[in-house]
């Protein structure tokens, strides 16, 4: 099987690896995130810090910001939105069907997922482990902290697979479904689920938290169970959608 | 308890008993001593004594608990002591005294304060047996009380409340060595004594009291009265019988009442303190059915001697300010994070648009730009992580010695600062001395109470076991004395002030002031273990300017410019206008006194961590008071 994703650019791949659109949606959440960190470094003195009792804010602000921006480009790529313009407003009659699509999605697309979700996190590690020396953050937090990353970035994008697998990437309504997908993860479960959402566990990394890793194991949990089920769903739906394609195939020979 | 054995078999067999305070009675707010005997009738036992003094309201939830502890070696059928020199600040909650192994509390007893506290000082008689006679004529304003000898404080700081101690020489003899340790240090550092003679002169001889009292005894001497104590207190001392009295003489003595050249009461100064000897015996009659008693008590009391340490008073608050502004740890530099942002940001920039370009190069940039993105995080961390932070704990700290005249010990405070970015257990060890360590809560942290802890009592010496938090930081205050360290004169004549001076630290004293006649001088560094004179014109001093606004600007400008140790220049910026300032306000008008100050980069104390290696950096202020003779 070939790699499309690291050779072919066009529409027929849905998030290439070497996407121009791709890449600099990612240079643009770099220059973000390192303008957060300028912007929350922290100018009093140490001492300031340590007469009262609180850390630096920097790493938690830095992750957060991180989080927000990578899982969106991640939800983009994963429902297509970073190959073609205007599709959300301009109903395209040509929506072409990808490789993602037309190839078993455990060969193919979830591969594909798992390695680009983890390559387009790496330009933010440099800013990142900064942000966490600064914070004086131990290790395994910081290691702890971009499997939060990571997993909610997959999570995004598999749900924005799941989308467009659904509504396809020409679908203005499917466009604010996965958006809204995005923001009830990241933002509502605040609010009636903290322990599954990854701001709020960001948020206790940062506190270095008695008992973190019971609150991570819980939030690993129920977010690599939601990646599992889309996974099952995104396959089953890739799946059918070949056989359609054989069936109608085999029609048109027949 | 042994092994095998639940803790309740191994508990029945362990019996306890405490004497607290002197006499069941102690002060709150002041160290009090506290013996726990525990008998042991089981199989051996090892377990950790700990005794827990609780404060503060829950209503206001500035509840806090200290801990002192003792690990005890209980073999079968073994009685042992343990002392513990305690701080009570409330008597609303109860005292702990309890047994653990490990998690299990394997004897518990808690005691009731309320009926024992006073708010008096004490007035102590140290003997197997008092006449309760003896404790009612003790003046009003203290709480005499009667204290076994074996009950006396195994520390100098356990005399905290106690404002008279009175006892036969020959008790002197009962004492445990660290009692005996113990009522020196407190003697020496401003303790009064009062030591009765009785009529058995052997125990004069003795070495501890030769030490403490050099007593030449001549012999007895028989009176039927003592008109001397009239002169004393008013009271003449009549008997009906005939009585002995010693004749004893005491060098560097001053005599109090004497009946023709026989002593009767002879005063000695101790350093700061001060004892008193009495040639009769208090405990026999005709003294003890004396109708004067209550005055000659009252007499004796008021020839206490008045402490008069050079001491600086620089509020803690200050110094603990001070020293974390002068803490060795840093965050990284601003200026260099923006750059390393900036070139990061501009790197991955250049590798992103080269690998978006189609072409055989696309590979090699790709491998560029994950190699690009491992040499930041490695420069991040090399460059901006390990010179500010990479030590995450860190410790320092202050002590002000204050040296007095000849003869007398320099008395220190030492103010210990641990700063902590990360979770922390810690252990420190004080060395093999035993010190009042009494934690200080800056005012800059929102916390109603210290960090809690437990303060070990080893043989080896005290130890604070702790944990710190993350981003936090404990201060720890330690008293003790110690022998003089700066020895010399100073001395006036029509043209030179001359001041020869021994420097007996290990360490050079630098950045050296002299205040004399209301004007601050600079001097030279002194160098460790030498002994300079340095001599300056008094034409020069009167040049130099009364001390004002002007003359303390200029100090601590020079200060400021010839600082070479952050640590110090830190300590000095922050501290030297208060301290020059004290000196000014509490010596402007003492023209006779010189007063001396040094900085020593080194604390007096090295705290020893045992699981723990934070960074440090000691700073000793030396204050010398000396006063000038003045020659023609």
């Amino acid at each position: 099987m070939r790699l499309y994703y690291l050779t072919d650019e066009s529409e027929k791949s849905l998030a290439p690896f070497f996407s121009e659109r791709v890449l600099a949606a990612v240079m643009f959440g770099v220059g973000v995130v390192g303008v957060f960190l300028i912007v929350f470094w922290p100018r009093r003195p140490l001492s300031d810090a340590i007469a009262a009792h609180q850390g630096p804010t920097v790493f938690f602000l830095t992750a957060a910001a991180t989080l927000i921006l990578h899982s969106y480009v991640n939800l983009c790529c994963g429902a297509g939105d970073m190959v073609r313009k205007g599709y959300h407003i301009i109903h395209y009659q040509t929506d072409k069907p990808t490789y993602e699509k037309e190839i078993d999605f455990y060969r193919y697309g979830l591969v594909e997922f798992l390695w680009h979700a983890l390559i387009l996190l790496l330009p933010f590690l440099p800013l990142l482990s900064l942000a966490a020396f600064i914070s004086s953050g131990a290790l395994l937090t910081f290691i702890m902290a971009v499997c939060v990353l990571y997993t909610a970035s997959l999570l995004c994008r598999l749900s924005g697979f799941f989308v467009y697998l659904i509504r396809g990437r020409a679908s203005t309504l499917g466009y604010f479904a996965a958006r809204s997908m995005m923001i009830f993860f990241v933002f509502i479960t605040l609010i009636f689920a903290p322990a599954v959402n990854p701001l709020h566990v960001l948020y206790l990394l940062h506190q270095d938290a008695a008992g973190i890793g019971g609150s991570f194991a819980v939030y690993l949990a129920a977010v690599m169970s939601a990646v599992l089920v889309l996974i099952r769903v995104n396959g089953a739906l890739v799946r059918r959608h070949i056989n359609k394609e054989e069936q109608s195939r085999s029609e048109v020979q027949g | 308890m042994a092994a095998g054995l639940p803790p309740s078999a191994g508990a029945a067999a362990l019996s306890l008993d405490y004497s607290l305070g002197f006499n069941g009675q102690f002060q709150l707010d002041r160290w009090s001593p506290l013996s726990v005997v525990l008998e042991n009738k089981g199989p051996a036992s090892r377990a950790n004594l700990e005794v827990i003094v609780t404060s503060g309201s829950e209503y206001q939830g500035d509840v806090q608990r200290s801990v002192y502890a003792a690990d005890v070696d209980l073999p079968s059928n073994s009685i042992k002591r343990y002392a513990f020199t305690i701080k009570i600040k409330s008597f609303t909650h109860e005292l702990i005294i309890r047994l653990r192994q490990k998690d299990d509390i394997i004897f518990s007893r808690s005691i009731n304060l309320r009926p024992s506290f006073t708010e008096n000082n004490f007035a102590v008689a140290a003997d197997n047996f008092v006449s309760p006679d003896i404790l009612a004529v003790l003046p009003d304003h203290l709480c005499p009380v009667n204290v076994l000898p074996k009950f006396l404080p195994e520390t100098w700081y356990g005399y905290d409340g106690v404002k008279l101690l009175i006892m036969r020489a020959d008790t002197l003899s009962q004492l445990r060595e660290k009692q005996f340790k113990a009522l020196t240090r407190w003697l020496k550092q401003g303790g009064y004594l009062v030591l009765g003679g009785g009529l058995n002169y052997g125990s004069l001889d003795e070495k501890r009291l030769q030490d403490l009292l050099p007593v030449h005894v001549r012999g007895y001497r028989q009176l039927l009265e003592l008109p001397s104590l009239g002169g004393f207190c008013n009271r003449t001392l009549a008997g009906s019988q005939p009585f002995l009295v010693l004749n004893v003489r005491i060098d560097d003595a001053h005599v109090l009442a004497k009946e023709d050249d026989t002593p009767i009461i002879i005063q000695k100064n101790l350093g700061f303190g001060r004892i008193v000897f009495l040639a009769f015996d208090m405990n026999s009659p005709p003294f003890s059915r004396w109708d004067g008693r209550k005055m000659f008590w009252d007499k004796i009391v008021s020839v206490r001697s008045a402490i008069d340490r050079p001491a600086m008073a620089v509020d803690d608050q200050k110094v603990m300010d001070a020293m974390l502004a002068g803490m060795p740890l840093k965050f990284p530099d601003f200026k260099l994070g923006i750059l390393f942002i900036g070139i990061y940001l501009i790197f991955l920039r250049f590798f992103i648009k080269q690998i978006t370009k189609p072409g055989p190069r696309r590979r090699a940039y790709s491998l560029g730009l994950v190699l690009m993105i491992a040499v930041f995080t490695a420069v991040g961390y090399g460059g901006l992580y390990v010179p500010s932070l990479k030590k995450t704990a860190a410790y320092n700290s202050f002590c002000r010695l204050d040296v007095s005249q000849p003869g007398t010990p320099a008395y220190a405070t030492y103010i210990l600062g641990l700063y902590s970015l990360k979770k922390l257990p810690y252990e420190i060890d004080f060395g093999a001395d035993s010190y009042p360590v009494t934690p200080l809560l800056s005012e800059r942290t929102k916390a109603q109470i210290p960090n809690p802890y437990v303060l070990q009592i080893n043989p080896g010496g005290p130890r604070i076991v702790g944990s710190a938090d993350r981003w936090s930081h404990n201060f720890y205050k330690l008293n003790f004395d110690l022998e003089s360290p700066l020895a010399g004169y100073a001395r006036q004549d029509n043209t030179y002030l001359t001041l020869a001076l021994e420097n007996k630290l290990p360490y050079n004293l630098i950045d050296c002031l002299i205040y004399y006649k209301r004007r601050f001088l600079r001097i030279e560094d002194v160098a460790a273990h030498t002994r300079p004179t340095l001599r300056l014109r008094l034409a020069k001093l009167k040049e130099t300017e009364i001390f004002n606004d002007q003359e303390l600007e200029k100090i601590i400008n020079y200060f400021d410019r010839h600082g070479t140790a952050s640590y110090l220049r830190a300590m000095q910026s922050n501290l030297a206008k208060d301290l020059l300032l004290e000196v000014h306000h509490k010596y402007q008008s003492r023209p006779g006194s010189m007063i001396f100050i040094g900085w020593v980069q080194a604390g007096l104390i090295q705290p020893a961590f045992n699981r723990s290696h934070p960074a440090g950096a000691g700073l000793t202020l030396v204050n010398w008071e000396l006063p000038v003779e003045t020659t023609s």
